[in-house]
């Protein structure tokens, strides 16, 4: 099969789950498509040299956890940079107005439970992204470098911290 | 909250149509693989076109150098040759660690896992390895040196009276330390400015990463 092929392959069968993961890092719709976008370009880029040491779904889970989360640190930076005015200590719930006039095809709980993701420290965003995707404890594993045991041990206390945030913000989404 | 149901949900989100291009290719995907073609050889080409005026700068110099070599010695002295060598030198190692440099960055490895990736981050915001240092501390020392004996023999030797030799030849260490040192910090400030957050951030997610490290041996304690 040559790259064009291939890539068509790999992009048909993956790209709901690319913007799936891509939902749990980012909450501007326009900057998600672009990450989605460049996701799909690392993907061009490597495909020579995907070997199959790995399962395709996990290579694309690496490259799309990598990205956005390359994207979410200099985004960090861009915003410390800027965040001067009062935007900058803008409430929750303000952001959560602009998430339902930028994003209205999710529905409410869904919507919820992105915001909810997004507060999460970067790595146990990774993790639940993962395992929104049913990806198994030896995938994530892979993924991110750690053991199984470690992956098992911070998915225990994310669930825990997700219902915790999940029950304070409900407010916000009623 | 009921995560499970709410992950059947999260699956059945779609991804939004990839936008097709205006020329009605037979296939949605071809508009964008000829985007991405085009990207690629547009970061190729940006590549290629970074080096040229270093390489071509120390070619000149070294050329320069060379045809220095081949002037009578009364014409060039053995300090300004040894001088303009150390600068070729320098601008040669300048060029090799700009193109290393940029092969760095343009092949960053998504496909590794988490913990790799980071390590390489890391590696790519610091302000200086211990490579970059030796080779930064070598060529500046030899860049000081060479200038020195050339400053001493075209200036100090014929400008100044032998008795403020020593004077002549300390002020010139002096006002190269101070050059370097304005030269590091102003390097330092722009890494400070645009590198050293990104790193504080690497560093940060590699150190979370490790703290369940310990809590994970003794996963036999969870529940369930």
């Amino acid at each position: 099969m040559d790259k064009e092929a291939q890539f068509k392959t790999v992009v048909e069968a993956n790209q709901d789950r690319i913007h799936r993961i891509c939902c749990c890092y980012i909450h501007d719709e326009g900057e998600r498509q672009d990450v989605f976008q460049n996701v799909l370009l690392q993907i061009w880029k490597s495909l020579d040299t995907f070997a199959n040491r790995s399962s395709i779904g996990t290579w694309i889970y690496r490259v799309t956890v990598n990205v956005c989360l390359g994207h979410i640190r200099i985004a960090k930076r861009r915003n410390r940079l800027f965040a001067q005015g009062p935007d900058a200590t803008a409430s929750l719930a303000g952001a959560e107005m602009i998430a339902r006039e930028t994003a209205p095809r999710l529905e409410n709980d869904l919507r919820h439970l992105y915001e909810c993701v997004r507060r999460l420290p970067d790595l146990d965003k990774t993790l639940v992204s993962l395992f929104l995707e049913d990806a198994s404890s030896r995938e994530m594993a892979e993924v991110m470098g750690i053991s199984e045991g470690n992956v098992r041990v911070r998915l225990h206390r994310i669930k825990q911290n997700l219902k915790q945030l999940w029950e304070t913000t409900d407010h916000e989404f009623e | 909250m009921n995560l499970n149901e709410l992950k059947h949900r999260h699956q059945a989100v779609k991804a939004p149509a990839i936008p097709q291009d205006d020329r009605g290719s037979a296939h949605p995907l071809n508009g964008l693989i000829d985007n991405l073609k085009a990207l690629e050889a547009k970061e190729a080409e940006q590549l290629k076109t970074a080096r040229p005026l270093w390489l071509i700068a120390a070619a000149a110099f070294l050329l320069l150098f060379v045809l220095s070599l081949c002037l009578p010695s009364d014409t060039v002295s053995p300090a300004r040759q040894w001088f303009g060598g150390v600068l070729a030198a320098v601008y040669v190692l300048i060029a090799v660690l700009l193109g290393r440099k940029l092969r760095q960055l343009a092949r960053i490895d998504y496909t590794e896992s988490l913990r790799s990736f980071l390590d390489k981050a890391e590696i790519r915001h610091r302000f200086m390895g211990p490579g970059a240092t030796w080779l930064a501390g070598s060529g500046l020392l030899a860049l000081g040196v060479a200038g020195g004996v050339y400053f001493t023999d075209a200036i100090l030797r014929r400008h100044v009276d032998p008795e403020h030799l020593v004077l002549g030849m300390v002020l010139y260490g002096l006002g190269y330390l101070l050059v370097c040192t304005a030269g590091i910090a102003f390097t330092y400030r722009n890494w400070s400015r645009d590198k050293s957050a990104l790193l504080a951030e690497v560093r940060k997610l590699k150190r979370e990463m490790t703290a369940d490290q310990a809590v994970a041996s003794g996963e036999a304690h969870l529940p369930g």
